[in-house]
């Protein structure tokens, strides 16, 4: 059985099981033709018999790299590599022809199985990569030997192994150091991520209320907000270029730390990878934990995209004062327009301007404008054109909120009051003891700057449409084409899909959002924060090892035999055995009592009880009670010394 | 052997030879009955185990990039099972108990066998190899109430007592991540007999006795029947008919008359050089006890009687296996 000889039947066959089980959780994150390239290879090499010739593999791999590169153009990032990955295992499949090659094999079947995980953490997906690494235990049982054990066994001693390094697993999934940051760069993902854009066009949060995945969860540490007050800060847009809304230039140089003036809240974001880099806080957000930076209009990010479930910890203030003076270079840009765009809202603004004694005046004129003028909020605006603001204000009417958001933006901007668009969400349910946040929240709104009060949010959606901030986006007219989730008038099978979600959330809590920050908490709370990095590593290996020993003693360890009887009758060879007097394996009780008597007459009265005994219990037609109790005191009374007494 | 330490012959040669003197202090010969205690048991990662923490490796490294969780959680799983693949593979070799019979006489040339049994208790054992024989290893699997028998197989030896070498119990069950071993020198041994070969001597004269040399005269013995196959029998004997028949071999058995003592002597045999004298009596003493003859035997240094009977025909073949190596036979 060396490492070079061939496969057989029986291990090709669990192999081929192996990399199936592997390859489907890559189903729906990989193109299904590279899928396809497993079960294709499988089907080859076992039409074949045997691995194909060296010059038909070349080709192949040449095709199929080809292909592949063909696709995605490039091989760095988690699709692509994983679509190279996967096509390089199949061709693996094909051309193996040893033992050796078998265990490479399972060990490429491991690394398939698991780096799903770089695109899609579900539930679902986590259930099938456990299959998939039963399944190549199973498989790494047919490589120490081929043949012999029935699968069952195979299958039993595979699942044994997995359940007991379950406690190692934890220990270490708890204790081994976390980095906040990538290592080495993370590769241009080509997956697409639902999720709020670093621009803001019309119809762009039109198009991400369509969805109804989840954006994030909250956990609050006391009571959430009223649903007025739900505002999610997301990215801040201060430039416009008569069309989109971008974030421009962020200059951070004297920016204040937001002033809380009331009530505060702290609550634990557990963010679903948008792969953007920003994430969202309750308006306005004024402590985060981690590696999260503050921009200028006060939204947060991170220094690296958000490709996995994040958690954080975060403190938001509800009434709050930001930007008490607004330094000169702010102001300049949120009073910013592009020439010559929308003129006649500029000639609007400037009329209210006149009129008004003030800025607020202006804002107020400004709202009744949108909630008399018989504006629509609707899913489903009328096009709007090169001019946007101006044809949404005078001409058609009918907008969504990033509409409402940009053309107050721009009244308030030619009106001289400095003023920005927010997008994040607005929103957010009740599913148990937490909030579920999802994309059709998405939302858009304006803050003004206003002398002595700061940036002041106005929503001028809520001038249009008033239910759309209390009930949220499921009571909008044209909702029946949003999903499921988003609306409010479904029944049964909404409530099984809430539930679904909160195991779902407890995952994503517990599982998934364990990282950096939640790691130090528990080091905090095990008071092992202040253990250097050596210490931790050693406190890590001795409860490996604790782990490990307890499996052994409780699982492993070998066990005598199951019969009382016979348990106490071994246990008295082995004190024999202590004398020196090994019992030789043709050597019956009686014979070994009479050897005794020969060679220690000191302890054989001792143990002729012993053997008297066990043999009425073995060899008596119908044992009894009696003769097992005369047993186990003969037993516990042997005790014999090593040597025997000196007689003189 | 693919992994060989690196180094000049010289100085793998030394090498070798310091771990075969370890060896030898660590493992020297015992009994014929060998239990795999745990402190005679050898573990190390095979080279599979070697690619699979390699792989384990790469996928931390990945978890930790991509900031994974689940690469993180099932990474651990993985290396937990590795870690308590260790005990697994132990616990396939642990209290595992060997019982060896001695080897039974070959002659020169054909390939000694070793019989082993192997008894284990629970839990249920998989895939043992035994190591140090020149096939390819037998792979057994005792059970808690079935023993497994298997056989060590060594090449042609010299003459002489025949001592096997030192042999490795090995097994890589249940996961082929890790090798657990155990070398075992059990204390037996056999007997290897000069070849049965003739070199074309005419056997000696047999002492004159009543009806001989009407035997002789009759040149032709009697037709006694077919009998297996067995070294050194002449192809001329061999029963072709029989065998295309049967597929068994088989050769025609001639009942010799009963007739005076043979006395097979080294002396007889001065024509050739020694081993081959070894070879040309042990060539007579089998075809003498296969013919039902009473034989005896003088060498140079002792003198055995005559007799007959597969007790007297090891004796003789004894003697004849140590002549020279300064062993007494008889001891």
């Amino acid at each position: 059985m060396s490492r070079t000889s061939a496969i057989n039947t029986a291990q090709l066959h669990a192999a081929a099981v192996a990399l199936v089980l592997a390859a489907l959780p890559h189903v729906g994150q990989l193109p299904f033709w590279v899928l396809m390239l497993v079960p294709g290879a499988i089907a080859l090499r076992l039409a074949l018999g045997q691995p194909p010739g060296r010059w038909l593999l070349i080709g192949l791999v040449i095709v199929v790299f080809t292909a592949v590169l063909l696709r995605f153009r490039t091989i760095a990032g988690p699709t692509a590599g994983g679509a190279f990955f996967c096509a390089m295992v199949a061709l693996k499949f094909l051309e193996s022809r040893n033992r050796r090659d078998l265990g490479i094999l399972l060990c490429l079947a491991y690394f398939l199985a698991i780096s799903v995980f770089l695109n899609s953490e579900a539930i679902a997906v986590a259930a099938l990569v456990l299959a998939a690494v039963l399944a190549t235990t199973v498989a790494l049982t047919f490589v120490a030997e081929p043949v012999g054990p029935p699968v069952g066994d195979r299958l039993r001693v595979s699942g044994a192994l997995l359940l007991q390094a379950i406690p190692v697993m934890l220990v270490l999934f708890l204790l081994f150091p976390r980095l906040p940051g990538p290592i080495w760069g993370l590769g241009t993902g080509n997956t697409a991520r639902t999720g709020l854009d670093d621009r803001m066009s019309p119809g762009d949060i039109t198009r991400l209320t369509e969805s109804s995945e989840v954006a994030f969860r909250v956990d609050f540490q006391d009571e959430p907000p009223a649903p007025a007050e739900r505002y999610w800060r997301g990215p801040v847009f201060w430039s416009y270029d008569g069309r989109a809304w971008t974030e421009g230039e962020s200059r951070h140089r004297g920016l204040e730390a937001p002033a809380a003036t009331g009530r505060e809240r702290a609550y634990t974001l557990i963010l679903e990878p948008h792969g953007r880099k920003w994430l969202f806080g309750l308006d306005i957000p004024v402590a985060a934990d981690g590696d999260v930076k503050r921009r200028t209009g006060y939204n947060l990010v991170t220094d690296e995209r958000i490709d996995s479930v994040r958690r954080y910890e975060m403190r938001s203030a509800l009434d709050y004062r930001l930007e008490a003076t607004l330094p000169r270079v702010r102001r300049d840009r949120a009073l910013d327009l592009p020439a010559g765009s929308a003129p006649r809202a500029r000639e609007l603004a400037e009329r209210w301007s006149a009129e008004a004694d003030d800025p607020r005046g202006v804002i107020d004129r400004a709202l009744a404008f949108l909630r008399e003028e018989n504006f629509v909020y609707t899913l489903s605006p009328d096009p709007l054109g090169d001019t946007p603001v101006d044809t949404l204000l005078f001409e058609t009417r009918t907008g969504f909120c990033e509409h409402f958001a940009s053309a107050f933006t721009v009244l308030m901007r030619a009106a001289d009051i400095p003023a920005r668009v927010v997008t994040g969400y607005q929103g957010g349910e009740i599913n148990d003891d937490y909030m579920i946040v999802r994309q059709s929240d998405a939302h858009a709104w304006t803050e003004v700057w206003l002398a002595e009060r700061g940036w002041t949010r106005v929503d001028p959606t809520g001038a249009v449409s008033t239910t759309r901030l209390d009930a949220g986006i499921g009571s909008l007219e044209g909702a029946g084409q949003l999903d499921l989730m988003s609306r409010r008038d479904s029944g049964v099978l909404r409530e099984i899909v809430l539930l679904w979600d909160s195991v779902n959330h407890g995952w994503n809590r517990f599982v998934l959002g364990y990282g950096p920050a939640l790691q130090k908490q528990l080091f905090e709370r095990l008071g092992m924060d202040v253990l250097g990095r050596w210490a931790l590593a050693l406190v890590m290996l001795a409860a490996v090892g604790l782990m490990m020993a307890a499996v052994w003693l409780l699982a492993l360890r070998p066990v005598g035999p199951r019969d009382p009887v016979e348990r106490l009758w071994q246990r008295a060879r082995r004190r024999l055995v202590r004398l020196g007097m090994r019992p030789y394996p043709a050597e019956g009780p009686i014979d070994l009592a009479a050897r005794v008597r020969r060679t220690r007459p000191d302890v054989a009265p001792a143990f002729s009880r012993i053997v008297s005994a066990y043999v009425r219990l073995r060899y008596r037609p119908v044992p009894n009670d009696s003769a097992f109790r005369e047993l186990r005191e003969a037993v516990r009374a042997f005790r014999p010394y090593r040597r025997p007494p000196r007689n003189r | 052997m693919r992994f060989r330490l690196p180094g000049t012959s010289a100085a793998r040669r030394l090498r070798s030879a310091i771990a075969t003197r370890w060896l030898d202090r660590r493992v020297p010969r015992e009994s014929a009955r060998i239990r795999l205690h745990r402190r005679r048991l050898f573990i190390l990662p095979t080279p599979l185990g070697y690619t699979f923490a390699a792989t384990l490796a790469l996928l931390l490294l990945g978890s930790l990039n991509y900031g994974a969780s689940l690469g993180f959680a099932v990474t651990f799983l993985l290396a937990g099972g590795g870690a308590l693949a260790m005990i697994h593979t132990y616990r396939n070799l642990e209290g595992v108990e060997l019982t060896f019979t001695p080897p039974p006489p070959v002659f020169a040339g054909e390939r000694p066998r070793l019989p082993v049994r192997l008894r284990a208790d629970a839990p249920r054992r998989w895939g043992i190899a035994l190591e140090g024989g020149d096939d390819p290893p037998p792979v057994i699997a005792p059970a808690a109430d079935a023993p497994a028998d298997a056989e060590f197989r060594f090449p042609p030896p010299r003459r002489g007592r025949f001592h096997p070498p030192r042999l490795r119990v090995r097994t890589e069950w249940p996961f082929g991540l890790l090798r657990v071993w155990s070398w075992v020198w059990p204390d037996v041994n056999g007997i290897v007999y000069p070849a049965c070969v003739d070199h074309g001597l005419a056997p000696p004269q047999r002492p004159a006795s009543a009806g001989a040399a009407r035997r002789r005269a009759g040149a032709e013995e009697d037709f006694a029947g077919l009998r297996a196959y067995q070294p050194g029998d002449s192809p001329r004997r061999i029963a072709w008919t029989a065998f295309a028949r049967t597929d068994d071999l088989l050769v025609k058995a001639f009942e010799a008359a009963p007739a005076g003592d043979y006395r097979f002597d080294w002396d007889d045999t001065a024509a050739l050089r020694p081993e081959e004298r070894l070879e040309q009596l042990c060539f007579w003493i089998v075809h003498a006890e296969r013919a039902g003859l009473r034989y005896g035997l003088a060498l140079p240094d002792r003198r055995i009687d005559a007799g007959t009977g597969p007790a007297h025909r090891a004796r003789c073949l004894e003697a004849l296996a140590l002549l020279g190596s300064g062993e007494d036979a008889t001891a």
